[in-house]
């Protein structure tokens, strides 16, 4: 009896471990020696961690001011770049692992979770064994290995995770409105506005949609009593949904309101404009598969497929769906369908009217992002296929499929491992510093400098592998013959000097760009007394970097200038702490009221 | 989709055909008739049906370029041919099994590799006519054998009157093509056998079949467009020049510029030399380039079949020659010096 049920344990069990050992060809590549510094991002991913972990061991628990971007002249990155990504990789990083170690393990976690997510999303619908073979179309998808492989791009890959996991929690919170759903479904949210807030974006309406898909009570044919059933049902997700913005505020809130004061231009015009990139209807199917960058025209290195295997097995998954009896199955499949048709149709130059008309659609900066999308339906209705009865055995057939997908990417499971050139790596101010200069990527302005700076003289510094222990332009100050500047202290967003000057009108320039958030405080010659406060907007700016300038009084002072929360980032915080909150406290009332209706 | 999603590129495919079908049509829309003789086609050049060059002259007078009008006519053919099969075997055997034909066919490496390396697109057109005629007999005479024996008699017959002949690359793939049809309908048997009841087994059937043919049947594509005919075939319709231009008239002591485009359409054994010179009226030369074919680097050994390769010259002309100059190129064995010669005979092409 006991072994039985153990066995019984273990057959159920047996899909997940399955499905890990399934991962294990997806990891490989990740962890074999040596680094992918060519491809797209990499070198990105290792920057972002090296540059939170700099602002970490400074001091700041977020921070959203890197200093040495922009060749030291700073840029509030983390201020408008979604960090949970970045996040993990610093915790492994934290964890005794090098940076590019710890973009790799990020890689890795990203495919072990997202595979889950899938698993955990289908599971309820169809089936463990189907739901783990949806988990494998959904990892070994052509696109998902191309944004890991070849783009190396850690947040959007991560995002993967997120994906089936706000539709599970949308699911749950609709057909079993529990708290733990609720928060469920809350937490699933802010963890994709964090990891991502372009694929938040992206998302939101697809979310939206399957919200009404699921919680729709009736037919074709709305009558008064299925609108009000439909608003009943959602509500719990709707407050799930609004859980989610209220947990991820903190970033989102000051990132949309303060994402104007940088240089757009730089993360949307030029190289960066959509219309290049729209895929050709070929490249959906094409084979083809190389490393590069995604370039104007049809003739692109790196691949835009959809995928062979997942595509025919998506297809006959739609069979299988449109003859299930499982309502919720069936309308959970068809309607992801229809996003990944609507998806892939986004990327290609025949959708370039929506892309102009529609707010919100060109968010995406590159059409084929849509992408994620169509593996996102494709992988659900793989599905299908793997569920669909008939004389093979469940496991053999998910077995089978499972094969044929790991077949149909097995070419692609590769990285292009290299050494670092001088420009890439190892990983520290120098080559971050070369970097900068030799592909004019990090080198981000904000909107109060007239030009973007090429070279400076703290990166000539940094580059000899020197530190740089001030953020004072001593150019300025050598100039002025009425003033004199004495460091004190300096940690990365904030620096603490001694100064004299000798005539009223004196101006002190500090090597920051100026953003909202810089805020100066000056002290009596002790540094004990305040005496002024300057905002961000009392400040000035010396071009043509836009560089904060403070104007200092007469006579001996201390002057301390810090990059502090806005208005934005403190509301940010507080709704977040009150989300927070609302969890914990909903959490127990919920559970009281369990206990006193089990009493 | 994905069988034929890959010809909707903008351009053309490194074909071992070339740009004959391209010519051909040019040439068709010319002087449109029902059985003609295309005029670029490998040797000998036999009365056929404008097919692919009818129905891509529906496209063309439809307002589509001659080349997109080539690749979605060949689209349309593999699609009706796909159909066809599956409307045949499906009436013979049921849904499914008939699905497992038609994708047989639309997957099997012969359709690919015409569809995609070698470039006899007129073929499907042959085919999806096969098919629709099977079913068209079917239809008329039930699910019995006779008419499928009648139908594969005929077109048996059909094929060993039309492979008399032919050349053996033609009549290769036309056999290959034959095959492929007689094999679907062995496919679909079987799966009927095998009790196919749902489209997974026929469509997982051909995803593995397509992960093992795709990858080495997918196209190269060309970001080139030719004139509408050649400049000149050179061999047995084995080195063509596709397009050539010069900077200016030759004239005495103005360097001239050349730009040519070619293309071999079999792999080459020997690495031709490449020559331009300028003559007078009496032949004598006042200007001379020779070089290797595709330089040091690439010679024409190792170019692919189908592949477009530019080269470009820059020729002195000698100041003291006469005014009256023209401009020959050509290409000629190294060791031998013996020039080859164009499909017309000729043993140089005078370019101005």
């Amino acid at each position: 009896m006991w072994q039985s049920a153990r066995l019984g344990r273990v057959r159920a069990h047996m899909p997940v471990v399955l499905l890990l050992l399934a991962l294990v060809p997806a990891i490989l590549p990740f962890l074999t020696p040596g680094y992918f510094w060519n491809a797209n991002d990499a070198r990105h991913d290792a920057y972002f961690i090296f540059e939170y972990d700099r602002g970490l061991r400074f001091g700041d628990w977020y921070p959203r001011w890197s200093p040495d971007f922009t060749f030291g002249y700073g840029y509030p990155f983390f201020n408008i770049y979604a960090p949970l990504a970045v996040q993990v990789g610093e915790a492994f990083h934290l964890l005794g692992l090098g940076f590019t170690q710890a973009v790799e393990m990020v890689f890795v976690l990203s495919i072990v979770l997202s595979a889950l997510a899938m698993y955990g999303f289908l599971r309820g619908l169809v089936g463990r064994v189907a739901a783990a073979v949806s988990a494998v179309a959904y990892v070994y998808a052509p696109y998902h290995l191309f944004d890991m492989y070849q783009r190396a791009a850690m947040a959007e890959s991560f995002a993967f995770v997120w994906l089936p996991l706000v539709l599970w929690g949308v699911r749950s919170s609709v057909t079993r409105p529990r708290w733990a759903s609720v928060v469920g479904l809350g937490v699933a949210y802010a963890g994709l506005m964090l990891t991502s807030n372009l694929v938040a974006v992206l998302f939101t309406p697809v979310v939206v949609g399957y919200v009404l898909v699921v919680a729709w009570p009736g037919g074709a044919l709305p009558r008064a009593r299925d609108v009000w059933v439909l608003v009943r049902r959602v509500i719990p997700t709707a407050v799930g949904g609004l859980l989610g913005l209220g947990l991820s505020a903190w970033f989102w809130l000051p990132a949309l309101l303060e994402f104007k004061y940088v240089n757009q231009e730089q993360w949307y015009g030029g190289y960066y404009d959509y219309r290049l990139h729209f895929v050709y209807f070929f490249q959906l199917f094409s084979p083809h598969w190389g490393f590069g960058i995604s370039v104007p025209g049809p003739d692109d290195v790196i691949s835009y497929q959809v995928g062979l295997v997942p595509y025919l097995l998506a297809l006959a998954g739609a069979w299988s769906v449109c003859r299930t009896t499982r309502a919720l199955w069936r309308r959970t499949a068809l309607y992801l369908a229809l996003v990944a048709v609507v998806a892939a149709f986004l990327t290609t130059g025949a959708s370039a009217w929506v892309w102009e008309r529609v707010p919100g659609v060109s968010f995406a900066q590159f059409p084929w992002r849509y992408l994620m999308l169509t593996v996102l339906g494709m992988a659900v209705l793989v599905a299908g296929a793997a569920s669909g009865g008939g004389r093979v055995p469940p496991w053999l057939r998910g077995g089978m499929l499972a094969l044929l997908l790991l077949l149909g990417s097995a070419a692609y499971l590769k990285v292009e491992v290299v050494d670092p050139l001088p420009e890439q790596g190892p990983v520290g101010l120098p080559a971050l510093m070369r970097f900068q200069a030799s592909e004019n990527e990090m080198t981000g302005v904000t909107i109060f400098a007239r030009e973007v700076p090429r070279w400076s003289g703290l990166a000539e510094i940094m580059v000899r592998g020197e530190d740089v222990p001030t953020r004072v332009e001593f150019g300025h100050v050598q100039a002025d013959p009425f003033l004199e500047v004495q460091l004190l202290e300096y940690g990365g967003s904030w620096e603490r000097i001694r100064f004299e000057a000798q005539r009223p009108g004196r101006k002190i320039v500090f090597n920051l760009q100026m953003y909202p958030g810089w805020t100066a405080y000056i002290y009596d010659e002790t540094g004990t007394t305040l005496q002024q406060v300057l905002s961000w907007q009392e400040l000035t700016v010396t071009d043509p970097y836009g560089l904060v300038t403070v104007p200092v009084p007469e006579g001996r002072h201390v002057l301390l200038l810090r990059f502090e929360d806005t208005l934005p980032r403190r509301v940010g915080k507080g709704i977040s702490l009150g989300a927070l909150l609302g969890v914990v406290l909903g959490g127990l009332i919920f559970r009281s009221r369990h206990a006193m209706r089990d009493a | 989709m994905p069988a034929w999603a890959l010809l909707t590129y903008p351009g053309w495919l490194e074909l071992a055909v070339g740009f004959f079908p391209y010519y051909n049509l040019h040439a068709w829309l010319e002087h449109p008739t029902l059985v003609w003789h295309p005029p670029y086609a490998l040797p000998p050049a036999r009365p056929a049906l404008p097919l692919p060059e009818g129905p891509a002259a529906v496209l063309v007078s439809l307002g589509m370029d001659p080349l997109a009008a080539l690749r979605w006519a060949t689209v349309l053919a593999l699609v009706l041919g796909t159909v066809g099969i599956f409307l045949w075997q499906g009436r013979r055997w049921g849904a499914w099994p008939g699905l497992a034909a038609a994708l047989f066919w639309l997957y099997a490496p012969g359709t690919l590799a015409n569809a995609y390396r070698v470039g006899f697109w007129g073929q499907f057109w042959v085919w999806a006519g096969v098919a629709w005629g099977l079913w068209l007999l079917a239809r008329r005479w039930g699910r019995g054998e006779i008419p499928h024996w009648l139908g594969g008699g005929a077109f048996l017959a059909a094929w060993a009157v039309r492979a008399v002949d032919l050349p053996a690359q033609t009549a290769i793939w036309w056999g290959v093509g034959g095959v492929t049809l007689i094999a679907a309908a062995f496919v679909g048997r079987v799966a009927h056998g095998l009790r196919f009841r749902s489209p997974v087994p026929a469509l997982a059937a051909t995803a593995l079949a397509a992960v093992l043919v795709v990858p080495w049947a997918q196209p190269r594509y060309v970001a080139y467009t030719p004139p509408a005919r050649p400049v000149a075939i050179f061999g047995a319709a084995d080195v063509v020049l596709l397009d050539a231009s010069v900077s200016a008239d030759p004239a005495p002591g103005i360097p001239l510029q050349v730009h040519t485009s070619w293309q071999v359409l079999r792999p080459q054994t020997t690495d031709w030399t490449f020559f331009v010179q300028v003559l007078d009226e009496t032949n004598r030369i006042w200007g001379q380039y020779d070089g290797p074919l595709g330089g040091v680097e690439r010679p024409t050994t190792r170019w692919r079949v189908g592949e477009v390769r530019e080269e470009g010259v820059i020729l002195p002309v000698a100041a003291d020659a006469p005014p009256r100059l023209r401009l020959i190129l050509g290409l000629y064995e190294r060791t031998t010096l013996q020039r080859l010669t164009t499909q017309d005979g000729r043993d140089h092409v005078a370019i101005r």
